[in-house]
């Protein structure tokens, strides 16, 4: 492996070296049409000089505050000499180009050592890597985006042709060099001699805490992904010769030569070698690729970086053998043939690294392996975190190191320099309580400004003290138009959408009225994250087209401002360009769009939502077979989470979409659920196709709370999922009753009645209940009720006689010497009566009164509902019968319905003019209502409960 | 292909009986197995069965999951499943896959879910109890009933429901069964867990709850009475788990104003329904031998007969007497049992001496597929066993159901075992080789007993080797007079007749047993 990659690199070099030799000729690389004079003079900062309006400037240039910690000296000292050079279409001027050689060297000097006072000199031999690191890294750095802007150093992977694609035939044979040499790329300059693998990944990981221009965009990297794309950027750093501690540990797999006993690994030959980031089997495979098994040992060795002095514990549970070393001391023995076996050690470490080894062994049957460990001052034991395990990898060395000390005097000297040279109009200094330092450089006004002065910035021969661009004519000619049709003039909402598509290189990625998008050579580097039969669409960021009548607020935001990854499946992310930088570009895509899609409104009714629901259920159109639904997602489903659907989308596009799926994405693998506007379900709504989409959108837009599509059920398969009748279940419920019965509904709103006090005991909303800590082993937990929003009916009888509004509410009887509080003598559960729908009613008798309670449910947008529906029968006279709705610290009358705690909201309807009243009483409100009989000796009273 | 399958199935049974000649005959051969097959994703954790049709055609089946199913087509012997195929040997002796015929498929139906772990079943009771399903859930006996015939129950009534539950994992109800009184006798099992200690009323009790639903608590003192059944007179007996206060696995009869031996129960007495008077406030004394704990605690009521552990189970359930007139082999009258952990179903034989019955265990059928924790009688001599084994352990598998059925032939067995003022007397299935039935060397006997003390469980104690001086063959070579030194009351007398051989040159299918001698006739 070690020397295929050395080869790779020379290649890569070689191919990096060609494509250099168009650079010069690119000008700075900030217009990606060259020619867009616009856009040139804002993303080059002119008016951090040449001031427009009384409006502070604004330093867009990268923030040197900590610049010290990121970048070497000896870049810092090359790249002040000669900018364009070292970085070529670098937007950094040379500001130097005026001063004789050794004023000039002069000058670089005491600016480098200012800049490396700000946080530096920097710990350049601090960095490691493994191939295996850099191996990734190239993969992720061609996969994830980079190569939209950046260039490619490998060839693209071939892409099976989609079948739907009616596009041009590939092209083949293409030489990468080629291709590369058509396409505007921001180049990385001299990345190995810049900065470590350490700060490059951090830098990688928020670009914009440098560079708030974002035009570098946040990549939404994971830590880890960040360090390997920074390694691979650095590869030629890459030095065997020199050692570094590397995140990760060596790992190395040897076959056949144990029984189930940690083998003497020096007598072995291993048959694979890597790194591993921590001690997880499944992360390891067999060189074929195929998963461990049978007879193997496994050998993990590096360093292990304690944040303390003390006792560190350890665990291993290992099937079979394993045993752990620390410094050549055994710290946990579990070695030898046997099941999931659990053994404990402990050992004195001092803050810093210490050398480790773990040896696995694996016989016959399962195996597995987990080690825990608990530092001196940790209170429970954990898994140990990444970054404290490393390896001894191969040093990453930038290049021309140079000991370097800052020499204050020096430094000072730069630091006035700094100001005025005008390198402070770009750049902010500010470091922690250091304030930036001020810019001293005076330039004309923009009104001023003279576009054709031969000495100018835009001039062949800039004075001395200017600022020199590498500009090329076409970019000259480019500023000077805008500067003579005022940079500054307001655009149309299309224009402001082409205009900031163009600065961040959006067209790099997105097609949209028929500009841009990926060319053939950059689209294959676009990869799945999960192969899915998804075609292109499955790899490629989506068109733009319709964008601003497709996507709301909610959308846009989550897409361009909250890094939400809503294309799981696709290896690249949507790149995160800082809301202060194009955040006005959700409403410019909205007003540029206007019309493009026909406008709708859909219809909307709580029985739409369960039509919707069966819509998408396996029974009906099935499109949870593709789509997830939240977290839960039928196997290979890997298409996009549809209850996000109706919070991103704005429902007209929705409908439009759903009509058409070919007009407004070609060769989307979206089906036609309605061919010519015709139902496959006649008998669901008539058949009438807008209104099943409405029922869709409906269902939709009511998140989970639309309950769950049938044929979903949870991961956790001890999850009971009411999908079409409700689920009766009684159970030991914690917190109510071992007399528990719960009414699960699909609505995703359920109730639990307690059998044994003979009253509704509380309603819920979400996941319904887990069998697990009632049906497994001996089962000797209680059920809890999942979900949130947990609303419990109040304490003591529901009913009661009172002799007057004032008499308190009594309590349940109390628990005897043994046994537990039950509700009054004379009251009788007596059970329960399914309906036709499979719905509940519970009945019991309260001394003479008998009770049929019938619990429901209903889905509704915005809020969670439990109807209770009581039909009371006397067999006997009964005044001063009261119910007792609801108790709080406050209840208040507004309209029709009654408060309790600005959050319960009661709505309560009787037949006999019965009127619910509040009263206080025992410090608390309690909603009272009177029960009273016609004359067949029946009441009825509805509650309707929303929260 | 129908009849070829059925030519196979007469070759295997042909077989079968050729094996007899040449080697010792197994339970096989006379009682064999048949696996219901289970519908994917049905958990058949059986709690209770009984039939909703006089013809005994549609089995019902409550679950530990709270379910209530009912299967058709049972009685096949090659079972399938809906879209199943069978594999049979065609004239090549190649295998070759048929479709099941219509009535070898075993339909299910889920009728309820949702109940609390219901752990007993009766269907249309009689005795004046409103038609429909009984089950005894943990909190409640339970009435349900489908009232349109759809096979769906509509109504679920809460028949009685005055014990109580703390929320104790271990408070299971078991039941109902119908004694001679009529009534419905539940048995209830004590908390487990914490400090032990009943925190409801009626925990380890049995009660019984009239066709009114009213409830009369009949006894204290059971642990774990996981299964309850009458014997043909009526009289009804619970089996008990060894544990705390139980020495081993038991039988025993359930009476009014006794006390079977757990304290757990006695917690009860103070409530106005009880009908046990506690004797005294350090009731009952413990660490005696049970003949001293007999002597010394009034009511207390000695176990029917002990299932010594782990030979005769380990956690004994289900007890179903013999009312199939012979259609099951030759046990009429007598009573099944099952064991759970096990996984085997046993065979007792009780008779009354000195107004108490007393009696004796013997193996019976080992190697079923779920837990045996519940019985049920089929049509045309066979038997249901079906169970769960949820956190105990058992059985091949974790649940599900099997039919057991008499194959026609008697296997060589001790029919019955009755004590004798000098010893005991045995009858067999089969004639005797009154050589060898006579030949004191063919047995072997030894006897031991337990202490009644609060530890879980108890070793043998005193244990030791009885003579026997003389064996007697019957004139009809049906019986044998076994005369034995040092019988000891309340002590269990293991008898071993691994000599003894049948008429016809067979040994005992199962020669030992196993007889709790609470007392010894007079004559």
């Amino acid at each position: 492996m070690q020397r295929s990659f050395l080869l790779w690199m020379v290649c890569g070099s070689v191919w990096f070296g060609v494509s250099s030799l168009y650079a010069n000729d690119l000008g700075v690389h900030v217009g990606w049409g060259s020619d867009n004079g616009r856009i040139l003079f804002e993303q080059l900062n002119c008016t951090a000089c040449h001031a427009d309006s009384d409006a502070a400037p604004a330093r867009q240039g990268p923030r040197l505050g900590a610049v010290g910690q990121r970048v070497t000296p000896q870049f810092l000292r090359a790249f002040l000499e000669n900018p364009q050079q070292l970085k070529p279409g670098t937007a950094m001027p040379d500001l130097l180009h005026g001063l004789a050689d050794n004023k000039r060297r002069e000058t670089v000097d005491r600016l480098v050592h200012f800049l490396v006072s700000l946080g530096g000199p920097m710990d350049q031999r601090e960095s490691g890597s493994s191939l295996t690191q850099l191996e990734r890294g190239k993969s992720l750095y061609h996969s994830a985006g980079c190569v939209a802007c950046h260039p490619a150093y490998e060839p693209p992977p071939k892409h099976e042709a989609d079948p739907a694609t009616a596009g041009p035939e590939e092209a083949e044979g293409q030489e990468v060099e080629e291709s590369e040499s058509k396409r505007a790329v921001v180049r990385h300059g001299e990345l190995a001699m810049k900065t470590t693998v350490d700060a490059l990944a951090d830098f990688l990981a928020d670009p914009l805490r440098i560079r708030p221009v974002g035009r570098m965009p946040s990549m939404n990297l994971e830590a880890g992904e960040a360090r390997l794309i920074a390694a691979y950027l650095l590869r030629d750093q890459y030095t065997e010769k020199e050692s570094a501690p590397g995140v990760g540990l060596d790992a190395a797999l040897y076959s056949g030569v144990t029984n189930s006993s940690v083998p003497d690994f020096e007598k072995a030959t291993p048959v694979w070698e890597g790194t591993t980031t921590d001690f997880d089997l499944k992360k390891i495979t067999f060189p074929d690729g195929k998963p461990l098994k049978g007879n193997f040992a496994l050998r993990f060795q590096g360093l292990i970086d304690v944040p303390e002095d003390g006792l560190y514990r350890f665990w291993t549970k290992s099937d079979d053998g394993s045993m752990l070393y620390i410094d050549g001391q055994t710290v946990v023995s579990n070695d030898g043939p046997h099941g999931p076996t659990e053994k404990e050690g402990s050992i004195q470490l001092a803050k810093g690294r210490h050398v480790l080894e773990l040896g696995f062994a694996q016989g016959s049957g399962g195996f597995e392996l987990s080690v825990f460990w608990q530092p001196p001052s940790a209170k429970k034991r954990s898994a140990i975190p990444p970054g404290v395990l490393l390896h001894s990898a191969a040093a990453m060395l930038p290049h021309g190191i140079v000991e370097f000390s800052v020499d204050p005097d020096k430094a000072e000297q730069g630091r006035k320099l700094f100001a005025s040279l005008g390198c402070a109009a770009c750049h902010d200094t500010t470091q922690d309580t250091t304030p930036a330092v001020a810019n001293k450089l005076t330039a004309r006004p923009l009104a001023k400004l003279s576009a054709d002065a031969a000495d100018g910035c835009l001039g062949e021969r800039v004075a001395a003290g200017r600022p020199k661009f590498g500009f090329n004519a076409a970019q000259r000619a480019g500023l000077r138009a805008a500067l003579n049709r005022s940079a500054t003039a307001p655009l149309t909402p299309s224009q402001m959408v082409e205009h900031t598509m163009q600065s961040y290189h959006c067209y790099g990625c997105h097609v949209r009225d028929g500009k841009g998008g990926p060319d053939d050579q950059t689209a294959n580097y676009f990869a799945y994250e999960v192969v899915v039969d998804l075609g292109d669409e499955g790899r490629l960021p989506p068109p733009l087209n319709e964008v601003g009548a497709k996507l709301t607020e909610t959308g846009f935001a989550g897409m361009l401002f909250q890094g939400q990854r809503y294309r799981t499946y696709m290896a690249t992310r949507m790149p995160q360009y800082g809301k202060q930088n194009i955040g006005h570009l959700p409403a410019a895509f909205a007003r540029a769009d206007v019309g493009k899609i026909p406008p709708y409104k859909p219809e909307f009714s709580n029985r739409l939502i369960d039509d919707g629901r069966q819509l998408v259920g396996t029974k009906m159109l099935a499109c949870i077979n593709c789509h997830a639904w939240g977290d839960l997602r039928l196997p290979g489903a890997e298409g996009m989470d549809f209850v996000q659907a109706a919070q991103r989308l704005q429902p007209a596009w929705f409908h439009a979409f759903l009509s058409d799926p070919q007009k407004l994405k070609p060769r989307t693998r979206m089906p036609t659920a309605w061919p010519d506007g015709k139902s496959f379900f006649p008998d669901l709504l008539d058949g009438d196709a807008d209104l099943q989409m409405d029922a869709i959108w409906a269902y939709l837009s009511v998140g989970r709370k639309g309950g769950t599509p049938p044929g979903l059920s949870p991961e956790d398969k001890s999850i009971l999922v009411p999908t079409d009748d409700p689920i009766v279940f009684r159970t030991f419920l914690n917190g109510v009753s071992a007399h528990a019965i719960l009414v699960g509904y699909r609505q995703r709103t359920h109730v639990a009645f307690d059998a044994n006090r003979i009253k509704m005991a509380a309603a819920w909303t979400g996941d319904f209940v887990s069998t697990k800590p009632v049906w497994n082993g001996r089962a000797g937990q209680y059920a809890q009720m999942l979900g949130s929003d947990i609303v419990r009916f109040p304490e003591g009888p529901a009913f009661a006689v009172l002799e007057s509004d004032a008499t308190p509410w009594p309590e349940d009887l109390p628990k005897a010497k043994i046994g537990s509080s039950r509700t009054r003598e004379g009251w009788r559960f007596l059970g329960y009566r399914y309906d036709k729908d499979r719905n509940p009613t519970f009945l019991y008798n309260l001394d003479g009164v008998e009770v049929a309670e019938t619990p429901g449910t209903d889905f509704r947008r915005e809020e969670a509902v439990v109807f209770r529906r009581l039909r009371l029968q006397a067999n006997r006279s009964k005044p001063n019968l009261m119910m007792l709705v609801a108790r709080g610290n406050e209840i208040t009358r507004a309209g029709d319905h009654f408060v309790v705690d600005q959050k319960l909201n009661y709505k309560i309807s009787t037949d006999n003019q019965q009127e619910p009243f509040v009263r206080e009483s025992a410090g608390a409100h309690e909603l009272l209502l009177p029960i009273r009989f016609n004359g067949q000796n029946v009441s009825n009273v509805e509650i309707e409960l929303t929260w | 292909m129908v009849n070829l399958r059925r030519s196979v199935t007469a070759l295997l049974l042909f077989c079968a009986s050729a094996a007899v000649a040449q080697q010792p005959p197994t339970e096989d051969d006379y009682y064999r197995l048949v696996t219901i097959p289970l519908p994917d994703g049905v958990v058949l954790e059986v709690g209770g069965m009984d039939w909703l049709d006089q013809q005994k055609t549609r089995l019902a089946i409550c679950t530990r999951r709270g379910e209530v199913w009912v299967l058709d087509n049972v009685y096949s012997d090659q079972p399938a499943l809906a879209g199943q195929k069978l594999k049979v040997k065609n004239e090549q002796g190649k295998t070759v896959e048929v479709d099941p015929d219509p009535q070898d498929i075993v339909r299910f139906k889920q009728m309820l879910f949702g109940l609390h772990e219901p752990l007993g079943m009766m269907v249309n009771p009689g005795h004046g109890y409103p038609d429909g399903i009984y089950m005894a859930q943990r909190t409640e006996l339970t009435r349900v009933v489908d009232e349109d015939g759809d096979d769906l129950i509509d109504i679920v009534e809460t028949f009685g429901d005055r014990w109580e539950v703390s929320g104790s994992y271990h408070e299971y109800a078991f039941g109902p069964k119908i004694g001679k009184d009529g009534r419905m006798w539940i048995t209830l099992n004590r908390p487990f867990g914490g400090g032990q200690e009943a925190q409801a009323y009626w925990r380890g009790w049995a009660i019984t709850i009239d066709n009114q639903g009213k409830m009369t608590p009949i006894c204290p003192g059971l642990r774990s009475p996981a299964g309850l059944g009458s014997n043909q007179a009526g009289d009804m007996f619970y089996t008990d788990n060894q544990g705390d206060h139980v020495a081993a696995g038991k039988l025993a009869h359930m009476k009014l104003n006794t006390f079977q031996g757990n304290p757990v129960g006695l917690a009860s007495v103070d409530h106005p329904l009880s009908t046990f008077e506690n004797p005294g406030k350090d009731y009952p004394k413990l660490g005696l031998k049970w003949g001293e704990a007999m002597k010394v605690n009034p009511r207390l009521q000695a176990p029917t007969l002990w299932f010594p552990y782990p030979r005769m189970g380990r956690s004994q359930t289900d007890i179903l007497y013999d009312s199939t007139k012979g259609k099951f082999g030759p046990f009429q009258d007598q009573l099944f049992v099952g064991d759970l952990t096990t996984a085997q179903v046993m065979r007792v034989f009780l008779e009354v001496v000195d107004g108490e019955y007393q009696g004796v265990c013997f193996p019976f059928r080992r190697g079923f597929q779920p837990p045996a924790l519940r019985m049920a009688w089929g049509n045309g001599g066979s038997m249901f066993v079906g169970g769960s084994s949820r956190g105990w352990g058992g059985g091949a598998r974790p649940y599900g159901l099997q039919r057991m059925v008499w194959t026609g032939e008697t296997p060589f067995e001790i029919h019955e075992m009755r004590a004798q003022p000098d010893g005991f007397e045995l009858t067999f299935t089969k004639p005797v080789d009154p050589a060898t039935a006579g030949d004191l060397s063919s047995y072997a006997m030894k006897c031991w007993t337990y202490n009644y003390y609060s530890n879980y469980g108890d070793k043998p104690q005193d244990e030791h080797p009885l003579k026997i001086t003389q064996a007697v063959v019957s004139g009809d070579k049906r019986a044998v007079k076994l005369v034995v030194e040092g019988l000891s009351p309340y002590y269990i007398h293991e008898l071993r007749a691994s000599g003894v051989r049948s008429a016809d040159g067979l040994p005992i299918l199962h020669p030992e047993a196993y007889y709790t001698l609470n007392a010894i006739p007079q004559k």
